[in-house]
């Protein structure tokens, strides 16, 4: 890891526990050895309140790579999550996670985690990453809102 | 600077009735800035006029109107290179207190125009240069001897005026904001040392007639300094204030008297109620005492440091003390909630600690002080104190905030365990939780803090692997139940009678107590007792939870959780409670139930997690318990018939049985081991004709609902439940091909196609995937006819998803046995020349699909000889239509398509090496005039090898023929 990047991944480790938005959590993962993982992170991204996903806090994962803020982080939740922009893996395909798209360095972990929150419950057709939640949202709005909502329980807060 | 002159006379002479006025000053004021920043930006020899200093010129302007007034050019051009001595400048300030405001306004203005003017240029730095050399010497002057005056006056008993103050401090900020803008961007340093000192000394003012009337203004100040760049003040600076803050010193011995005003400001902030005004000062401490952490740590800890162990010992005490402030945190105090910050940095600094490195006592030293710190925050964490937010009437982003401060408690606990281990930390919370006899709310409250924290201790252990934590629960009695008090209690307390303050805490109780049984289930699946008593408890508290608002359905989706949980660790433990389960979801499924279909489902899993080990008396008795729920649910869609959603709940609670039913893991139970013969024969041969009920109970549901694509699923789910499993393993579920190719073929011709036919494709694919050997291309001829070919032909024709899902299931068939759709008679007549068109379509999923075909077409590691003979014979005769079809599409493709295509390609050509050259230089110049890019793409994808190296050969050639800008 660059200093660089280690300097960044420090400063917004202390920027998030100073100020974070309420009802999200984010945090380093640690080593086996138990010392930080400054390059991978966990968090949890609340649903928004008066959407079908209020009632989870969805677990997601940072990894961010060695060039870093040059390059963006990569954010997944877990493998098969329901949502029309989230692949099978689990990566998110939002347009500030992209680095030919909207990704700048300045971008902070809190923006990321805000930016997250809202595709949850605005979710972009026009950028399909898997196949059966695409096609409830665009096909079977009741499907899509069920699931959606079921999936919400899993993960309750 | 005349006009600026002349109104600040007519300012001066009446402030009070021209207060108009000073609106036009602060403009002029910003117009000279502007005038000021132009002569001095660039390399500053180009302009004819030297204006080093407007503060100086505002001086000599207003002190002497009547020379400048009427002057020529030439007077005026020597005026703006006059300087104004310290004492003139003095004395003009001294002269009048509204000189000197608006001296210290405009010091303000320029500065701050500045600070935005720097946003918007880059060569300033011979601005900086000019500010550093005349404006920061003139403003420190005015601004330290206002300083100055402040303290003289507040020790004189004097009046300042209230403006006068209000203004240095004004001018003071954008300074500081200037230092730290420019110390960022390496133009220079600026310093305020002097300004700091005099800051400290206002800060520390204070007797009990005047009270403290700089120290809150003085602390946000420093508190924004310490937020942004704490290293702006010097080490001496920094030594002072933390004697002020904590009155110890860690560099030298001995305490100081300065502590005694912390301590009474502190005071005067709780007894006037100033909670805001001590969230500030508690912010400012922390980011002050967190700039020293490391050092404070290696003091601590290490032998390196040279360090007065005594004067150390009572600095760490201050600290505890100030952690430990004795208010509500959140809602009264800030010390406790900023401070976990604190204490963890130091925690995981000694963690991070060169073991070699430390002081032999350091082990006790450091587990004594974070035991300190565990002690402090157990009550701290209390929702007593969350209790006191919601009858203080507070509003909601407190108790969020209080949420979030028990969160980042137990990142603190985490990280305190490295220290601590389970003797000094899990154990102890173990036994205290066990120890407390609840007599009182006060003590239910103790107890919910100490299992929140303990859950989350435990939570990253494996208690099966514990024997040690599992023999504390064992010594400790009380232990579970208490925690199953916190359910109970909760379940009593939560009713809307009893006001919101109850239901929140309720909820927090229950989440709390549900979360650590779930967490121990490995120890209580060891003790017949503990798992009954949890059981009866949550049971029994389920009951509770009939009401369909939002605080009852939370209990109940969080009291299924924990019995979910528990039941999938101690399903064999749980087989003596059968009859009860099945007797409680049988009334979960009636209609008239109001518990929500989450939970139905969810129970109903539990209830197949138990049904799933009872196999020790043979098949025929846990055939029985199965056909007991099929019988239930079948009688529940009869009855339910024209309630759709209790309906398909029903089939998904079947689905759930189904998905529990399957072994978690090869079986090792000798005695299950020695009758798995007799229940594969058992349920190969089904005699109590389970299979049957359930084909019936679907068709008949399917007959009602079978346009809609959820019944379609939930069907799907339960036919194919089997399908992943090996075919030994026995399960209720085993449906035979023929049985499943009816099915399928029902649903497929009564489905909506564009929502329900792709289940149906999905489960086709698992079919085809299970019973692939057994299969012929005749088999899949007829599957592609009647799935793609038939009555949805149209359908899967215009729509892509449906495309898509075709040519998935194609592609399925050819990562496993591709010989069954090789020689199949659809494949020369259909599928190769559709599959060719497809690979102009615009849909990603289709493109992304349809590549994925022809690259298994073009290399198939599964293909046998035979298969390899036909396919080669087809590419070649195809492979000139391929590459232009490939090609072409790849030209008019999205960009970011244009992998998807480049690794067809990539495999044509490694494949197909000197035919696809040909094919390539035919078919190239048919589709631009771009000879060079032809040329080089051939070029570069024959020496190229890797998938990298050939996308990048494709973009290039993308870019080139749909001229755009080559990549730099």
């Amino acid at each position: 890891m660059s200093s660089l990047c280690l300097q960044r991944l420090q400063e917004e480790r202390k920027k998030w526990r100073k100020d974070h938005p309420f009802g999200f959590f984010a945090k380093p993962t640690k080593k086996p050895d138990g010392s930080m993982n400054l390059q991978k992170w966990e968090a949890g991204i609340p649903g928004k309140e008066g959407t079908i996903w209020k009632d989870g806090v969805f677990p997601i994962t940072i990894e961010y790579p060695d060039d870093y803020p040059s390059k963006p982080p990569k954010v997944k939740f877990p493998a098969g999550f329901y949502h029309p922009n989230i692949y099978p893996s689990g990566t998110v395909c939002l347009s500030i996670l992209n680095e030919d798209q909207d990704w700048r360095p300045a971008i902070t972990l809190k923006q990321i985690a805000l930016g997250v929150q809202d595709l949850l419950d605005s979710p972009n057709p026009n950028s399909p990453a898997q196949e059966p939640a695409w096609r409830a949202f665009s096909k079977n709005v009741k499907e899509y809102e069920r699931k959606v909502i079921e999936q919400a329980k899993r993960y309750t807060k | 600077m005349l006009h600026l002159s002349r109104l600040t006379s007519i300012f001066v002479g009446d402030p009070a009735q021209n207060r108009s006025v000073l609106v036009v000053i602060k403009k002029l004021m910003s117009n000279a800035a502007q005038v000021f920043f132009r002569l001095n930006s660039g390399d500053g020899g180009s302009t004819p006029t030297t204006w080093k200093n407007p503060l100086e010129t505002f001086v000599l302007l207003v002190s002497q109107p009547d020379v400048y007034s009427s002057a020529s050019d030439d007077l005026f051009t020597h005026m703006l290179a006059q300087g104004v001595p310290y004492d003139d400048l003095i004395h003009f300030i001294s002269s009048s207190d509204t000189l000197n405001i608006l001296l210290l306004l405009f010091s303000e203005v320029i500065i701050e125009d500045l600070l935005k003017y720097q946003t918007s240029k880059l060569g300033a730095s011979n601005l900086h240069n000019v500010v550093r050399e005349t404006l920061y010497i003139s403003s420190m002057s005015i601004i330290n001897f206002n300083l100055q005056k402040l303290v003289a006056a507040f020790q004189s008993r004097t009046n300042t005026g209230p403006n006068v103050a209000e203004n240095i401090f004004r001018c003071v900020n954008i300074w500081i904001n200037y230092a730290i803008m420019v110390r960022t961007r390496s133009q220079g340093q600026i310093d305020l040392s002097e300004t700091f000192e005099n800051l400290i000394q206002l800060l520390c003012l204070y007797d009990s007639d005047q009270g403290f009337p700089y120290s809150e203004t003085v602390v946000s100040i420093l508190a924004e300094i310490f937020a942004n760049d704490p290293t702006m003040l010097s080490f001496e600076l920094r030594a002072s204030i933390e004697e002020i803050f904590l009155g110890v010193r860690r560099g030298s011995g001995g305490t100081s008297g300065g502590h005694t005003w912390m301590l009474h400001f502190m005071n005067h902030l709780v007894v006037n109620q100033s909670f805001e005004e001590l969230k500030e000062l508690a912010l400012c401490v922390v980011d002050f005492l967190q700039v020293s952490n490391l050092d404070v740590c290696n003091k601590l800890f290490t032998q390196s440091a040279n360090t007065d162990s005594v004067n150390m010992d009572q600095y760490i005490k201050v600290l505890l003390q100030m952690t430990n402030f004795t208010l509500a945190p959140v809602l009264e105090e800030f010390f406790s909630v900023r401070m976990v910050d604190f204490w963890l940095d130091l925690c995981d600094g000694y963690n991070n600690l060169v073991r070699e490195t430390l002081k032999p006592n350091t082990p006790i030293i450091a587990s004594d002080l974070f035991g300190q710190v565990v002690q402090i925050y157990l009550p701290k964490v209390s929702l007593i104190n969350k209790q006191r937010i919601i009858q203080e009437g507070e509003e909601e982003s407190l108790l969020h905030e209080f949420d979030d401060f028990r969160g980042a408690v137990l990142d603190l606990m985490e990280s305190m365990w490295s220290v601590l281990g389970n003797e000094k930390l899990t154990d102890i919370l173990i036994g205290s939780v066990a120890q407390v006899s609840p007599k009182s709310a006060e003590d239910l409250f103790q107890i919910e803090a100490m299992c929140f924290c303990l859950n989350k201790l435990l939570s990253d252990m494996t208690l099966s692997e514990s024997p040690g934590i599992c023999a504390t629960f064992g010594a400790n009695e009380n232990f579970l139940p208490n925690v199953l008090l916190l359910i109970q209690t909760s379940c009593q307390q939560k009713s809307p009678a009893n006001g919101k303050e109850a239901q929140i805490l309720s909820c927090d109780f229950v989440k709390t107590g549900s979360s650590i049984l779930a967490t121990v289930a490995d120890y209580l699946k060891q003790n017949d007792k503990n798992l009954r008593d949890c059981m009866d408890v949550l049971f029994s508290s389920l009951e509770t939870c009939s009401n369909a608002d939002q605080v009852d359905t939370k209990f109940e989706l969080l009291l299924t959780k924990c019995i979910t949980s528990i039941c999938e660790t101690s399903r064999s433990e749980l087989t003596s409670y059968l009859p009860t389960f099945t007797k409680i979801q049988h009334a979960m499924l009636q209609k008239s139930s109001k518990v929500s279909d989450f939970s139905k489902q969810g129970f109903t899993r539990c209830l197949g997690y138990i049904i799933q080990t009872y196999t020790s008396d043979g098949p025929e008795s846990q055939a029985q318990y199965i056909l007991q729920v099929i019988d239930t649910i079948k009688t529940e869609v009869t009855n339910s018939q024209e309630d759709r959603t209790q309906v398909l709940c029903l089939l998904n609670c079947l689905s759930e049985l189904g998905s529990a039913l399957i072994q978690p893991e090869e079986p090792e139970d000798p005695a299950y081991l020695a009758q798995l013969a007799q229940f594969q024969d058992f349920w190969q041969n089904d005699p109590l004709r389970l299979r049957v009920v359930i084909l019936d109970l679907l068709e008949s549901v399917l007959a009602q609902h079978g346009r809609d694509s959820e019944f379609v699923e939930a069907a799907c789910l339960i036919m194919g439940k089997k399908l992943t499993l090996p075919d030994d393993e026995p399960h209720f579920l085993s449906f035979s091909m023929q049985e499943l190719m009816e099915f399928l073929l029902r649903r497929c011709a009564t489905c909506e196609p564009l929502t329900g036919l792709p289940y149906i494709i999905y489960l086709l694919e698992k079919v085809v995937n299970h019973h692939r050997a057994s299969l012929t291309p005749q088999d899949f001829d007829f599957m592609l006819t009647k799935f793609f070919l038939g009555q949805h032909r149209d359908a899967v024709a215009s729509d892509p998803d449906l495309t898509q899902n075709m040519i998935s299931f194609v592609n399925s068939v050819m990562d496993t046995r591709p010989g069954l759709a090789v020689h199949c008679d659809h494949w020369a007549t259909f599928v190769l020349p559709e599959f060719m068109r497809y690979l102009s379509s615009k849909e990603r999923f289709t493109i992304s699909a349809v590549t994925k075909f022809w690259t298994k077409v073009i290399n198939n590691k599964k293909y046998s000889r035979h298969d390899e003979i036909t396919i080669r014979e087809q590419v070649l005769a195809l492979g000139p239509q391929l590459t232009l079809q490939t090609t072409g599409a790849l030209l008019s493709s999205q960009r970011s398509d244009l992998s998807y295509y480049s690794d067809l390609l990539r495999v044509l050509i490694a494949r197909y090496p000197l035919q696809s050259k040909q094919w390539l230089s035919h078919t190239l110049p048919q589709l631009c005039e771009n000879h060079r890019a032809h040329q080089l793409l051939v070029e570069k994808l024959f020496v190229t090898r890797g998938s990298r190296a050939a996308a990048d050969a494709v973009l290039e050639w993308w870019l080139s023929c749909n001229g755009l800008p080559r990549l730099t």
